[in-house]
Formats: structure tokens, C-alpha cells, sequence
């Protein structure tokens, strides 16, 4: 308990709830200390009605199930459930986006298409013509190549998967036999392989786990973000700020919360068009902020406030100033509706999907989106009507951050160096050493681990190795809160080597200083993002994605969704990162193939590092060994 | 060989029992100025409330002296000592007598200290509440008696003044000192106790020394304290109790302000021992200190058995705890209040405050929720670190588990 | 000597088993599913603590010389000298804590509910019956024994001699890692 450096506003926050007399999730897992160890290693088997099984870890107990089943495979058959929640989620997204852009086509639904650059990119993909074709016709042609997606029943394989992922990986998956079809009979493939008396091999088991990964990474997050970006524009870069000094304690202030856009960005458009109303209610303006992915999603495009991570999500309730939370779907925390309780906080659930006890629910559907949308800002502005005049804990803590770097906007500014050849420069600096190499820190931001800071120490050891960071989800809110989104951090932490090459593309883009050292990709969907950017490096560079100095990494995992993501970049090759460990330390054959086995298969491993320098030290490693296999110099900076 | 034990209560049983269980072959004499076998007054409060009978406030069964091979010499009060003869001089029934000894233990306790105030003490209507015959002759008078004074905020005082309000009177606790229960708590405890304490209207005063008991033709009139004077048919005086030291006065024995013993209970002078609330005996720190409560009674009363009946075994220092129920509400104190404090709150008003010197704990204060207090008090003993305790660690449950340390962590697969 | 729960914390695995095991043992139906809904409610005397990387089934020790039964000052917690069993005996508790505040082991707690002491009792059903105390009988890992401390120290010294010959009496492999890979946010 010596050790603790608690970030500056989450501490504030938790002196404000203290003050209140409000629990928070650090005294609910307290509460829950300690945790079930056979929980944490993957050996608690509740598949059927003879269970739930355990397997006493020390041998001496139950070696099996009841049912005769090995620690391997319900390790693997609890990972598969796992992943296959993750996949299921992300898949729904993006089929709730799709379904929302071909309505707004068929004229059923209040959204215009803004991503025009997005529509032409993705026709090219997919080989739909676009010569003298309308955007709408064009925008249709690929509703129907997803949505085909979700209706076949052959064994062709998913047009989304086959069109957008990397060539040469695809072969490799073809040979493993992870290509899927549907998402959706995959999903029902995995529960049902993994209910009881399927599936027991471990190993066919963890294939399954890789192939419900590859499904989160292409009909999940690729299909979202590239519909999304569709639906309301490419995000471009801009400057923003984050943590919850954000908040004003004058206006009305909607917290939009969640992860999926087709709401919040109807709530935005509409606060927008009525301060009036907020500014008749006695309110200064409407003050729409970002908590969590959905966040994310309006600070890339609009550059809206980011307030809050996941796990401060019920800490700025307490601050007492948030007149409406408005949720859609994910780590959404049932807490916030009594946290809500104590104040004159609206919070309104809006998916049928989530539905928490004590929530005002206010059904959005996007065929009434605009109708929905300007019901919930009322309410909001009702609830600053009754908060009007009373006190408010608003902590002072906020900081600048540049937001916005889609793969767009950052071959934008690379082509102001090099117009014909884009990531020229970055390969250069990679060939010499400048940028040692990339990670993609990703994730959830969890209270196991925010006492000790965990991702800003990691971030830290890895920019002073000249290590360029990119970052999505809610380690993108941590980062930004901790100033890492700035060019100044550039010149605080990087290496001499980084900070050259982010200073010299400043410069070249026209920015009057250096790039920011870590680069805002987007909510935790966007990771596809990343998976683009290093596609796209490796065919620049003719090598494969597992060939490339990357690594990834996940330091606060707290969500199913984060376990699928990894699953997606380790079937990629790509190394990851994790902490606390996944539960597999009850089955040496499955940590064995993690850890170790899977580098044969697809080059990727898992490596879990608790604390934050060792975790940054084999990330460093790991990239020194890929920049050797290169023949590229492989002595990180000190 | 003839053992006399001056004292029917914890310690003098304990001693008693000690004695029989060492398989010494004496005999053994109990002294007692009261009339009843050994009883507990601990629950006494809770007697003259009626929640607890009169029946269970015997700590052994009918059989226990026979059994034990015990003469108890009951409603005898012992008068004076004489070392040089061996022999103790006792009264019973107005006659002097004397008992001769091998071994005497001194384990006659503690006795009210009235403040010298007119009027109060033995005055009619002035009660305490120490003995069983105090508790009855409080039970005795309490049936139409409306209005009560309790003197005095220790945790007797709050245990009569909750008996009283329980048997329906309306109740005054006047305090000389600025806070309840100064001896246990800090101020800040304290008002809180108070707080709960007016919840069940019971009326505080502070800062009111008393002054005068007056009397009215139907006996106590009404109690000046402060500047204050309250009309009431009842006073009850729990104003701390002393070791009533007069029976022993010209014996020789080494006293302060209680009996000085060491480690083995022995006093000064040969063959004579003491225990119970009368010593003032080696703290857990071996500090000299008088700490009058029942484990101290019950553990230096075993000492000083086993040490009569020729073994060697040692005190672990008298234990600085005390615990009291605030209406049902839990608080216990040890140690001292001093030095850097550590505080955690828990449900329902629940409070805990550590006090530490040098990253060791001194003392703590426990509100609500007592659970797990004991394991602080044994750190204290032990001298354990605590510098690793904060308000977060301090609060939920506690067990020892807090105090084990374990070998140095790896933190990564790679080991 | 007389039998007593002795602990293996190397082997705890903090599933509270024990903790439900004990709670129903000590409700009047006995069964997990109706035990729920009692009043007062069942309520657990082994309590499973972190202890750093560790966790820890806490009860009561029944020790020798117990504190507790020194500082009871109504006769309501005896130990059993045959057997060195420490018992509260409900009727005469009358919730004054002294046994809470000098326990040095944190074994004693308040009952709310009831106003009185509340420790494990050795399950007495279940122990005159032949059987083993309930928490003993729950643990699926062997992190708890009822014994003698004669056996008790026996199996202790076996595992020191087998681990001085060469033979690995350390937990496996995988147990060490999640245990030190936990420490970091147990609490
Ligand atoms: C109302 C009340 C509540 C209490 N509550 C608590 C509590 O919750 N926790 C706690 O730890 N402590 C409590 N105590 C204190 C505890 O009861 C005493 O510390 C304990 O009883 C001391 O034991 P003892 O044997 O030294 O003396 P006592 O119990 O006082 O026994 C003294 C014995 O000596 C006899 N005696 C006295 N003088 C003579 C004489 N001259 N000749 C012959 N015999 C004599 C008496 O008759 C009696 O038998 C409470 C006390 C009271 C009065
Ligand atoms: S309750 Fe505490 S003091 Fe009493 S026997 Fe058990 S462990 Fe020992
Ligand atoms: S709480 Fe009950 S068992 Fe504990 S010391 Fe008091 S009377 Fe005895
Ligand atoms: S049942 Fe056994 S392993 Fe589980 S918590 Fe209790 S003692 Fe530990």
C-alpha cells in the first residue's frame, strides 16, 4: 500500500465520493477479496447440472469433471464461452449499424451517408463499380455484400473476412480452417461445441477460440467501423479535452456512455440545436461529453469532451454535475443507477438489450432517432431544472489531447512528407531506428489496476525505448487523461529517436510542433484500425503482419470484448500483452499453447506482465527480436 | 499448607481454580465481604435493566466450593494483615477473628470512588452500581421513581444510565469532563457516542463537575452540577472506581495506588500476593499501570494461583481493553489515544481509529463494529508494523490473515 | 489429544466453500437452498481473508489458554476442558465483545442479528456423528484438516523431510504463478 500513485482525477473523484458516502467499485472489490481461485484459473466447470466440477489445482482432489472432462478442456471450453461473448457483442454492434445504414437508405431512418471518401474506398475493396453510379446505389451494393454475410448457409467464405483481411493471412487461416461464413452460425457452432458432451479436445477447442476471434475482428470491428465511418464521416484530427474537469457546472451536461454511435451522435446533433431550450431552463448551453467508447466515437469525429473511462464512469456521477447518462450498449455498469439515485442525475438506459434496475429506459430506435434523440436532451435538461442552484463537486483536473488519427488522417499528414509514398517516412525512421517499433496499448481501464497507474507507467518505459504507441477504448481516455495525447508529451517521454521523427512530421504536417507520441485511434471497436495500419505497413513492406516490429498489448483487460480482440491480433500474429492473466493457469496445455505453442502456428504469443516496467520491457524485447529477424538493428534506446 | 484468598470475584476464583487444577494439596479458604458465591458484575446493568436474570449472574453451579475443595467464608470482610504473624484479621458479624495463612492473595478489588462532594456519599437515594446488593437495592427503589442523575460518563455510568432509561426513567449523565466516556474514547468518538446517547434522550451534560446532592423530605432532592441543578428522586454515583486499600493500611505491603506486584503477582512481602482490580501490575508493555477489568482479573488471578501453588508461570502485562454497548451499539477501546491517527469508516456510522507511534500501534478505538479489534490489540502487543495500515485496509473485516506475510512476488509468466 | 480444524493456507484457494459449507451447517434446515432464506440468517464463523498473495480461511483456533474464555465475563464462553473446545453459549452471552476485542486471531464476531458472540463450534452434530466439521468437509483443495495437532504437525514435518530428500513438495508449477500473479490487486 506503499507504492500507490493514484492519477491525479481519480483521486480527486474518490475523495468527492468518499465525501458523499458513496461505495465504489475499489470498496466492492474489497468486498469481494479474495476472488475464487478456481474462477482464476479456469477450472470451475458449470457446463451442466452434475457440476459445477473444480479441479483441485494441487492434484491430490478431482482430477476431472463428473462428466470425465479434462482441466484443459473446460479451460478451453470456459475461454471459447468467453470469446465467443466478446464476438457476439462486437458482431452485434455491427449488425445494429448496418441494419441503421440501410434504413437510413431505404429512407426509414433519420442518417445521412458522410463518409463518401469511406463508401468509394470500401467499393474498391469489395469491386463494386462506381462510375457514374449514385453514393446511395453504390452504399446499397455493400448493405447487400453484409448483409449476405449474415444470411448464407455455405461454406463460402464471409465476404467481409475474405475482402478486408491481409492476403497472406488469410492463406494461413484457409490452411488452419478459420475461415468462417456466418458470423451467426459460428456463434451458435461455439456454444454449442461448448455446452456439455461436445467439444473436449483442448486444442480443437482453442482453434475455435482463434476462429470466434478472427469473427470479432472482421464481421466485428471491421464491419462497425467501416459502416460507421460510412454513416458519419472518416475521422479527422483535432484537439480536445479529457477527465472530468470537463464537465461545467453552469450547463446542462449529457454523458453519453457506451459504445455504439448511431445513438450519441443523434444526441449530439440535437443538444446542439437546443441550448435554447437548456438556456430557458437557466442553463449556460448544453454540454455533451464523452464517457467510454461512445465517447471515443464523437471526440474522433466531432472532437467532443472525453470525461470518463469505464472505470470512472460511476466516479463523475458523483461529482453530482451530470444531469443525464445516457447508455447504450456495454460496460455499462448497473451501479451508475444508484449512484444516479443520490442525485438529480437522469440516467436512461435505451437499448432493450440493457436494462438495469432503477433507470429511466427511453427506447431509441433509429427510425425514430431524431424524436428519441431530442426526448432524452429534454430530459436532461428537466434534470438540470431540479440540480439548478445546488453545489457541485466538479474536480479541476483536464487535459488537451489530439484526437482523431483514423488511418485517413494519418496518411493525410504523412503525405504532406511524402505524397506518392505515404508511410515512406515512417519505414525510413523504422529501417534506422527511430521508431524502435509500435504497439497498439488497447483495452478497458480496470480498478485493479488504476492505483498503480498501471498503462501510463507502461507507456512511459516504452516511448523513452522510441516505441510510437497507438491506442484505442479506454486506455486512450487513461492516456489522454495523463497528457499523453499532446506533442508535449512528445519532448517530456520519448526517446531521442521518436522525438525527432514525430517533431519532423509535425512540422511537415504545418502543426507548429511535434505529434503527439501516442496516437488516438478510436473507441475500442476501432481497433480495426490498427489491424489496417499494420496491414498496410506490412504490404508497403511486402513482409507479413507477424514479421512487423509490433506488439499489443492490453494492460487492464476487464472485458469478454478485450479477450476476442487479442484472440484477433494473435490469429494476425501479432504478440500481445496482457494483465491480470486470462483464466488458462489451470490447464498447462493451454497456457503452453499461449504462451509458447502458437508462435509455431500463426507467430504470435500471449505474455502477461503484472507489473508495468516488465510489461514494457518485453514488449521492447519482443520488438527487438522481430526488428532482428529483419535484419534491422535490434539494441533498443536506454 | 493453608492458602487464604481475600476476595470472591474473577480474580480470586481464578486463583482458587488455578490452585486446584496445579493438584497442590491445601487447603483453600475464600474471604468474601459479600454474602453471595461468585457472581460476575459485569452484567449488573443489564440486571437492573431485567434482561438478564438474577440466576445467571452465578458463574458456577451450587456444587463448585464443595466440589473444589473451597471454605468460602461469605459476608466476612477482612480488616487488617499482619505479615509477621501470618494472619489476617476479618469481621464477621460485628466480631473480629483472625485466619492464619501460608499463602494470602489479595484479591479484594476495586471499590467506587466517590468524588468529595457533600452528601453523596451513603446519603439516601444515592446509589452505585459495583456490587449485586447494589443492583438490588437499585431495583428496589427504581418502581416510581420518574426522574434519575447518573454522575459520571465512564462505561458503568452509561451502562447504568441505559438500565434506567430501559426501566422507563428519564435520565441526566452529568460528566466533570468535556466529553462521555473519558477514559476510552477520543473527543471525536465521544460526541458521537453522546450523539447516540441524546437519540435515546437521554440528557448530557458536560463540563459539569458535581457540587451537591440535596435532600427533600422524600429523600434526594436534586443534583448540583455545573451550573446546573436537576430535579431527581435518584442518584446513581458511577464515578470510577480505586482499589479500597484500607484493610490493608500499617501491613507494610508496597502499595501506590493500587498493590505493587511483578510478574508472579507477588508483593513486596513474603508469601503474600495479590490480584485482580487491587494490583498495580506490569502493563502488556511493562509499564506499571492499574487496569481494573475482568480479563485482568481472571489472568493475574491465575498467575497468582499457579504461582502460590509453586509454579512458574509468568504475566503477559495487564491488557489496556475495555468494551461497552452504547444501546445496542458496539464500542470498544485499548491502548491509548495519541500520536498519528488512522481512520475508516464503515456502514451504518460504523468507525474505526487506529493510533500509531513510529509505524506501531498504540491504541485503538473501535465504533459499530468490534470485529476483528482483537487482532489490533495483539499487533500492538507483538509490536507488529502497522505503517502498511490505511484507512482502506483498516476497514472491513478483520482477521489475522492481515498480519501474515508471505515470500516475495513474481509478477510475470515469464518468472 | 483431542481433534481440531487445522489449516494448509498453501492449499487455499480462496472459493469460500467453507464459508457456505459452515453457514448451512449452521442453519436449522442444513440445506443450502432454504438455509438462504432464514431468519435470523445463517451466517458463516470461518471468514476467507487475502492475506498479500494469499488467502486464508479465518475461524477460530481453539487455542490453549484462550483469551476469549478468560475475558467472558458471564460464564457464556467455556472451553470444554476434555476436549479443548471453546463454545459461547447463547443464553448466557449477553454481547458485551470482550471475547471480540482480545481474540487475538479476529475469530470472535458480533452477531447483529442475534446480539451475541458468534465462532466456529466444531460443528458438535456433526463431529459426534463421526463426521468431519463442515468447512473441512467442503474444502475441495485439503487447505483443511481436522485432526490432532500431533497429526497435524506430523503431515507438517513430512512435507519438510520429503522436500530435504529431493522429493518437490512445493504446489505445482501453475498454482505459483496465479499466486503471484494475484498479489498485485488482491486486497
Ligand atoms: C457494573 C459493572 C460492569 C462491568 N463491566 C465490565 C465489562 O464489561 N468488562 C470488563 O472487563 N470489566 C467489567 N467490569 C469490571 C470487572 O467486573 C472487574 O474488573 C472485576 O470484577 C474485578 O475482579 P476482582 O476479582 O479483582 O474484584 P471484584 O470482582 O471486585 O471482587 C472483589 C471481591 O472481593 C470481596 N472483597 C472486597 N473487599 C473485601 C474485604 N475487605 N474483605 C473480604 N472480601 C472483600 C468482594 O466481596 C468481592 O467478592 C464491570 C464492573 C461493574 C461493576
Ligand atoms: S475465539 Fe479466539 S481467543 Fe477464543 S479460542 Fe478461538 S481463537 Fe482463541
Ligand atoms: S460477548 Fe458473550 S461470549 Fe463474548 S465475552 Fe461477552 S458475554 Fe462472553
Ligand atoms: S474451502 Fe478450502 S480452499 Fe476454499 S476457501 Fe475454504 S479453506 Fe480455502
Amino acid at each position: 500500500m506503499t507504492s500507490v500513485q493514484i492519477p491525479a482525477v481519480e483521486s480527486a473523484l474518490l475523495s468527492i465520493a468518499k465525501k458523499k458516502g458513496i461505495k465504489t467499485g475499489r470498496d466492492r472489490l474489497k468486498e469481494m477479496s479474495p476472488q475464487c481461485g478456481f474462477g482464476e484459473l479456469g477450472t470451475c466447470c458449470r457446463t451442466c447440472y452434475m457440476g459445477p466440477c473444480r479441479i483441485d489445482p494441487f492434484g491430490d482432489g478431482p482430477k476431472t469433471g463428473i462428466c470425465g472432462i479434462s482441466p484443459d478442456a473446460m479451460v478451453a471450453r470456459n475461454m471459447l464461452r468467453e470469446t465467443t461473448g466478446g464476438a457476439a457483442s462486437h458482431v452485434g454492434h455491427a449488425r445494429h449499424v448496418l441494419l441503421t445504414l440501410r434504413d437510413a437508405l431505404d429512407g426509414k431512418a433519420p442518417y445521412e451517408i458522410k463518409g463518401a471518401q469511406k463508401v468509394l474506398s470500401l467499393a474498391k475493396t469489395f469491386d463494386v463499380p462506381t462510375e457514374g453510379r449514385d453514393l446511395a446505389d453504390v452504399c446499397r451494393d455493400l448493405v447487400d455484400i453484409a448483409l449476405e454475410d449474415f444470411g448464407r448457409q455455405d461454406e463460402m467464405p464471409n465476404n467481409w473476412l475474405s475482402a478486408r483481411a491481409p492476403g497472406q493471412e488469410q492463406e494461413l487461416w484457409k490452411e488452419l480452417g478459420l475461415m468462417y461464413s456466418n458470423p451467426h452460425n459460428e456463434i451458435e457452432t461455439a456454444m454449442h461445441a461448448s455446452s456439455m458432451g461436445n467439444d473436449a479436445d483442448p486444442t480443437s477447442l482453442m482453434m475455435r477460440v482463434l476462429k470466434m476471434s478472427l469473427i470479432d475482428g472482421w464481421t466485428g470491428l471491421a464491419l462497425a467501423v467501416d459502416l460507421q465511418d460510412v454513416l458519419f464521416g472518416v475521422p479527422e484530427v483535432s484537439v480536445t479535452e479529457t477527465a472530468a474537469g470537463v464537465l461545467e457546472a453552469k450547463s446542462v451536461n449529457i454523458a453519453t456512455h457506451g459504445h455504439n454511435p448511431v445513438l450519441s451522435e443523434k444526441i449530439l446533433y440535437w443538444a446542439d440545436k437546443m441550448d435554447e431550450e437548456a438556456q430557458a431552463a437557466g442553463a449556460e448551453r448544453i454540454n455533451v461529453v464523452g464517457v467510454c467508447c461512445t465517447g471515443n466515437e464523437l471526440s474522433m469525429r466531432h472532437g467532443v469532451k472525453l470525461a470518463a473511462h469505464n472505470s470512472q464512469s460511476e466516479l463523475i456521477l458523483a461529482t453530482g454535475a451530470v444531469d443525464a447518462m445516457v447508455v447504450d450498449i456495454q460496460c455499462i455498469w448497473p451501479q451508475l443507477a444508484q449512484v444516479a439515485k443520490c442525485f438529480d442525475t437522469a440516467f436512461i438506459t435505451t437499448d432493450p438489450m440493457v436494462r438495469i434496475p432503477d433507470a429511466i429506459h427511453i427506447p431509441f430506435e433509429p427510425q425514430r432517432a431524431d424524436e428519441d434523440a431530442k426526448e432524452i436532451v429534454r430530459e436532461a435538461i428537466a434534470a438540470f431544472g431540479r440540480r439548478k442552484g445546488k453545489p457541485v463537486d466538479i474536480p479541476d483536473h483536464k487535459s488537451k489531447a489530439v484526437v482523431g488519427l483514423s488511418v485517413e488522417a494519418i496518411l493525410d499528414i504523412l503525405s504532406k512528407v511524402n505524397q506518392e509514398d505515404p508511410l515512406k517516412p515512417v519505414i525510413d525512421s523504422v529501417a534506422s531506428g527511430d521508431i524502435f517499433g509500435f504497439t497498439g496499448v488497447v483495452g478497458c481501464s480496470s480498478i485493479r489496476f488504476r492505483d498503480g497507474a498501471m498503462t501510463e507507467e507502461m507507456v512511459k518505459n516504452l516511448l523513452a525505448a522510441n516505441v510510437l504507441v497507438v491506442t484505442t477504448g479506454c486506455t486512450a481516455h487513461i492516456l489522454g487523461q495523463a497528457g499523453f495525447l499532446t506533442g508535449e508529451a512528445t519532448d517530456k517521454y520519448c526517446g531521442e529517436g521518436l522525438k525527432g521523427v514525430l517533431t519532423a512530421l509535425g512540422e511537415a504536417a504545418g502543426l507548429g510542433g511535434p505529434l503527439p507520441p501516442v496516437w488516438h485511434m478510436g473507441a475500442c471497436v476501432d481497433n480495426s484500425r490498427i489491424v489496417d495500419l499494420l496491414a498496410a505497413v506490412a504490404d508497403r513492406l511486402g513482409v507479413k503482419v507477424t514479421q512487423l516490429p509490433a506488439v499489443g498489448s492490453a494492460p487492464e483487460l476487464v472485458q469478454e470484448k478485450a479477450i476476442s480482440i487479442g484472440g484477433s491480433f494473435l490469429a494476425l500474429g501479432v504478440s500481445c500483452h496482457i494483465a491480470p492473466a486470462p483464466r488458462i493457469l489451470g490447464s498447462p496445455v493451454v497456457t503452453q499453447l499461449l504462451t509458447q505453442d502458437l508462435s509455431q502456428v500463426t507467430g504470435a504469443t500471449v505474455q502477461v506482465e503484472m507489473e508495468p516496467k516488465g510489461a514494457a520491457d518485453w514488449m521492447i524485447g519482443h520488438i527487438a527480436s522481430k526488428r532482428a529477424a529483419l535484419g534491422l538493428s535490434s539494441t533498443p534506446a536506454v | 499448607m493453608e492458602i487464604v484468598i481475600v476476595g470472591n470475584g474473577p480474580a480470586g476464583v481464578a486463583a482458587a481454580e488455578a490452585i486446584r487444577k496445579s493438584g497442590l494439596e491445601c487447603s483453600v479458604t475464600v474471604v468474601s465481604k459479600e454474602s453471595e458465591p461468585f457472581y460476575s458484575p459485569c452484567p449488573l446493568a443489564e440486571y437492573v435493566e431485567g434482561s438478564v436474570s438474577r440466576d445467571s449472574l452465578f458463574m458456577r453451579d451450587g456444587d463448585f466450593y464443595r466440589r473444589s475443595r473451597i471454605d468460602l467464608l461469605a459476608g466476612c470482610a477482612a480488616v487488617s494483615l499482619d505479615p509477621s504473624s501470618r494472619r489476617i484479621g476479618v469481621s464477621r458479624s460485628g466480631r473480629i477473628e483472625h485466619l492464619s495463612y501460608d499463602r494470602l492473595l489479595v484479591a479484594s478489588g476495586a471499590a467506587t470512588a466517590f468524588p468529595p462532594v457533600s452528601g453523596l456519599s451513603g446519603a439516601p437515594g444515592v446509589f452505585t452500581l459495583k456490587t449485586l446488593a447494589d443492583a438490588d437495592a437499585i431495583l428496589e427503589n427504581v418502581g416510581g421513581t420518574e426522574r434519575a442523575v447518573v454522575i459520571g460518563s465512564g462505561f458503568i455510568g452509561l451502562e447504568a444510565v441505559q438500565a434506567l432509561v430501559r426501566r422507563g426513567l428519564k435520565v441526566t449523565v452529568v460528566e466533570a469532563m468535556g466529553q462521555v466516556l473519558p477514559q476510552m474514547l477520543d473527543a471525536d468518538f465521544a460526541a458521537r457516542v453522546q450523539a447516540r446517547l441524546e437519540t435515546f434522550e437521554v440528557e448530557v451534560l458536560l463540563d459539569s463537575p458535581v457540587r451537591r446532592v440535596t435532600q427533600g423530605p422524600n429523600g434526594v432532592a436534586s443534583v448540583v452540577a455545573g451550573d446546573r441543578e436537576i430535579a431527581c428522586q435518584m442518584v446513581v454515583c458511577a464515578t470510577g472506581v480505586r482499589p479500597d486499600l484500607s484493610w490493608l493500611a500499617g501491613s507494610g505491603v508496597a502499595v501506590d495506588r493500587g498493590v505493587i506486584v511483578n510478574d508472579r503477582m507477588e508483593t513486596n512481602l513474603p508469601n503474600v500476593y495479590a490480584a485482580g482490580d487491587v494490583i498495580q501490575a506490569p502493563d502488556w508493555a511493562g509499564r506499571l499501570d492499574l487496569l481494573p477489568n475482568w480479563p485482568n482479573a481472571v489472568a493475574s488471578g491465575r498467575v497468582a494461583g499457579a504461582s502460590m501453588a509453586g509454579e512458574s508461570r509468568k504475566f503477559t502485562g495487564l491488557l489496556p481493553v475495555n468494551a461497552v454497548r452504547i444501546f445496542g451499539q458496539p464500542v470498544s477501546s485499548f491502548g491509548v489515544r495519541g500520536g498519528e491517527q488512522v481512520v475508516a469508516a464503515g456502514e451504518g456510522g460504523a468507525a474505526r481509529k487506529l493510533f500509531l507511534e513510529g509505524g506501531q500501534i498504540v491504541g485503538g478505538q473501535f465504533l459499530g463494529d468490534v470485529s476483528g479489534s482483537g487482532v489490533f490489540l495483539e499487533m500492538m502487543r507483538k509490536r507488529v508494523d502497522a505503517s502498511f495500515l490505511d484507512g482502506t485496509a483498516l476497514s472491513g473485516r478483520w482477521s489475522v490473515a492481515a498480519m501474515l506475510r508471505e515470500p516475495p512476488r513474481v509478477r510475470s509468466l515469464a518468472g | 489429544m483431542s481433534e481440531s480444524i487445522f489449516t494448509f493456507v498453501e492449499r487455499c484457494v480462496g472459493c469460500k466453500s467453507c464459508e457456505v459449507a459452515c453457514a448451512v451447517e449452521h442453519s436449522r434446515s442444513k440445506v443450502l437452498a432454504s438455509a438462504m432464506r432464514e431468519t435470523p440468517r445463517p451466517r458463516p464463523r470461518v471468514r476467507v481473508q487475502p492475506a498479500m498473495n494469499y488467502t486464508f480461511p479465518s475461524r477460530c483456533v481453539h487455542c490453549e489458554d484462550p483469551a476469549c474464555v478468560a475475558a467472558c465475563p458471564t460464564g457464556a464462553m467455556t472451553e470444554d476442558l476434555a476436549t479443548g473446545t471453546v463454545r459461547v453459549n447463547d443464553d448466557r452471552c449477553i454481547g458485551c465483545w470482550m471475547c471480540v476485542t482480545v481474540c487475538p486471531f479476529g475469530a470472535v464476531t458480533e452477531n447483529p442479528e442475534t446480539g451475541t458472540a458468534h465462532k466456529c463450534d466444531l460443528c458438535p452434530e456433526r463431529t459426534a456423528r463421526g463426521e468431519d466439521p463442515a468447512c473441512v468437509a467442503a474444502c475441495p483443495t485439503g487447505a483443511l484438516i481436522y485432526s490432532t495437532a500431533e497429526r497435524f504437525a506430523d503431515e507438517r514435518r513430512k512435507i519438510t523431510a520429503l522436500s530435504t530428500v529431493g522429493v518437490s513438495t512445493e504446489a505445482p508449477g501453475n498454482v505459483t504463478l496465479w499466486r503471484s500473479l494475484r498479489g498485485g490487486y488482491q486486497r
